[in-house]
């Protein structure tokens, strides 16, 4: 086990590299985060967090530099190797919820565990359980569509957290919440918090990271405070 | 995954089933146009069974088995010579004509014969030998009677005793045969040699039909004849048989071709509607990427999608396709039956199976290059 779960080193990402439209939209990122971490990511608009996170996501391939995850450098796996690693270790929550509308609440939830060859009967109990803890035990066959914003947030709470990861990812999480709903939905993340379980927020709510154990900030696609 | 490519197919209703129909469509072509096939291959296979064993001895020539058949001409010596050759059991030599009824359309089997043919040596043509359903077969010496087949006695309405006109001349109908399952004979006018001779003004013959002494040995009795004879080719049943089917087949192919394009055009339609559907879709494949599915899950849940239209599709098809065949078999009254076997629903199956999965290969593998990340982006 390494302490360390995700390290950058002079991690950058251009989009449309070579053409004129090129954007830099991270350089020389050097950060470190610890496993058990409560980490937030803040910054004005466009100033790389959610590019940031994409990568140490692993959702997307770096320009340059090298990303340790877990300890280690990942810059040469495959996109199965990366999307076994997403699988099992990392889970996501978007500012749209992005839950799959045609499934059901629960059948959301069961995906993960599914894609990762649980059995079926397994994961339905899995799923079940999960969203009783974000306090949906009574909705869990309805679909996304017809549930509030709240509400589709706390499936793809329970949707992140279906295969145990190790990480958990937010991307503005409470950004399409209004401030009620959003503290509800933060309370219900950071309950889901174990001992070793990273969380990492981008955020730009100022309440919120205050909570968080670390902050990181970025500003014009490199980080001005808590990189180490 | 397979529940929920279901769900997905029918979440667009109308664009699948306007897929559907595409691929159906094509589906049923294949399926009536090929029974059709089917059924002309065995009702000739029928039909040549009854003459299996025979030799048929025609003029030599290159213009290709069918057209030397109404042209071919044989002298009396060529005669004498073929009958000479041993091996033969029995033989006869007959003299025909394509007749033209009023009202034909001049496309498609002709639909009378003029045939003559020694009266007793009939039989010679059919295994089972030949059946009179009304009066009297004819004699050696009858000048002004003829026979008529079963098909000719229908299309014009004969009885025993009506007068037939053949070559401008009138004959009366003397008897009147049971179906001999030989197109020829059944459309047929039939009248003793020396009168069609006189009746076509002619001292030659069109072709002898030879029966062998041994059935086994009738490849080795064509040959001989081919051998000693100048001028002639001996043809089996078995060669007519394999002509006769080379042409099917390239009926089939032909016809079966123009549906199977059709059925491609309908593969084109699963094609555009699935790149459609994972365009629609590029938010929920992204996530699907980011959650755990791999390239592969992802072309195989599109490949899933696109063969279970293409199969839908294929399914109706045959449907169609089976109920266009006894369609078609109804309008024709009963002249072209159709048989959907076993093999052709499979294989019309599996072109659908084909279909589905050639047009889906290309929306599956552009699926499965999404970027999670410019597919979470997609508004
Ligand atoms: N796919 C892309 N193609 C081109 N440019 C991009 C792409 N994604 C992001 N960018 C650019 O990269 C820069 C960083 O974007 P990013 O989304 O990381 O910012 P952000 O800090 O998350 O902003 P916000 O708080 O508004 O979400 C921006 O200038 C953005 O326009
Ligand atoms: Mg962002």
């Amino acid at each position: 086990m390494n302490d360390i779960i995700i390290e950058t080193k002079d991690l950058c990402k251009y989009y449309n590299q070579g053409k004129s439209n090129e954007v830099k939209a991270i350089e020389k990122i050097n950060i470190k985060i610890n496993r058990g971490d409560f980490a937030a990511l803040i910054g004005p608009s466009g100033s790389g967090k959610s590019t940031l996170l994409h990568m140490i996501g692993l959702l997307d391939r770096t320009t340059c530099g090298k990303i340790f995850f877990d300890g280690k450098d990942i810059s040469e796996f495959t996109d199965d190797e990366l999307t076994k690693i997403r699988r099992e270790k990392v889970g996501f929550v978007f500012q749209q919820f992005n839950l799959i509308p045609l499934l059901t609440a629960i059948e959301n939830v069961e995906l993960p565990m599914l894609l990762d060859g649980m059995e079926k009967e397994q994961a339905r109990g899995r799923a079940e359980k999960l969203l009783n803890r974000v306090g949906l035990g009574d909705r869990l066959y309805n679909r996304p569509p017809d549930m509030s914003g709240g509400e589709q947030q706390r499936v793809a709470i329970a949707r992140a957290l279906a295969n145990n990861p190790e990480v958990v990812m937010a991307d503005e999480p409470t950004g399409n919440l209004d401030t009620k709903t959003g503290k509800e939905v933060l309370e219900v993340l950071k309950n889901a918090q174990k001992k070793d379980f990273t969380l990492i927020i981008i955020t730009h709510d100022p309440k919120i990271a205050i909570f968080a154990k670390k902050r990181i900030e970025l500003k014009d696609g490199r980080v001005i405070n808590g990189g180490e | 995954m397979l529940e929920m490519a279901l769900r997905n197919v029918f979440r667009q209703k109308t664009r699948t089933a306007l897929t559907v129909v595409g691929i159906m469509i094509g589906i049923a072509a294949i399926v009536a146009l090929g029974s059709i096939s089917e059924g002309l291959r065995v009702q000739i296979a029928k039909s040549l069974e009854q003459s299996s064993g025979l030799i048929t001895v025609i003029e030599k020539s290159d213009s290709g088995l069918f057209m030397s058949l109404s042209s071919s001409e044989l002298s009396q010596e060529t005669v004498d010579e073929v009958m000479a050759v041993s091996g033969i059991k029995d033989a006869t030599p007959v003299v025909y004509k394509v007749g033209y009824l009023e009202g034909d359309s001049g496309f498609g089997e002709p639909s009378l014969f003029e045939i003559g043919v020694d009266p007793e040596k009939i039989d010679l043509y059919t295994t089972e030998g030949a059946r009179l359903a009304e009066g009297e077969t004819l004699d050696d010496g009858d000048t002004e009677y003829v026979m008529a087949g079963s098909k000719i006695t229908e299309k014009l309405d004969l009885k025993v005793g009506d007068t037939v006109a053949v070559e401008e001349k009138e004959f009366i109908v003397k008897g009147i045969y049971e179906e001999f399952g030989n197109s020829g004979l059944d459309s047929g006018i039939i009248m003793p040699l020396d009168i069609a001779k006189e009746l076509f003004e002619t001292d030659k013959y069109s072709s002898i039909i030879i029966y062998p002494d041994d059935i086994n040995n009738v490849e080795d009795l064509a040959k001989d004849i081919e051998d000693t004879v100048d001028g002639v080719s001996a043809i089996t049943t078995a060669q007519f048989a394999k002509q006769i089917g080379q042409i099917v087949d390239q009926i089939g192919f032909f016809t079966i071709g123009i549906a199977g394009i059709s059925a491609v055009v309908g593969g084109l339609g699963v094609m555009n509607t699935m790149i459609m559907s994972v365009m629609e879709r590029r938010r929920e494949i992204g996530v699907l990427k980011a959650i755990g599915a791999t390239n592969s899950y992802v072309i195989r849940m599109i490949l899933i999608e696109s063969t279970i239209i293409s199969l839908i599709g294929g399914l109706l098809g045959l449907g169609v396709g089976y109920l266009g065949s006894k369609a078609i078999g109804a309008f024709s009254g009963g002249q072209a039956q159709g048989i959907v076997t076993s093999n052709l629903a499979l294989n019309s199956m599996l072109f659908a199976l084909f279909l589905g999965v050639v047009g889906g290969l290309y929306p599956a593998r552009k699926a499965s290059q999404l970027s999670p990340v410019e597919a979470l982006r997609y508004e």
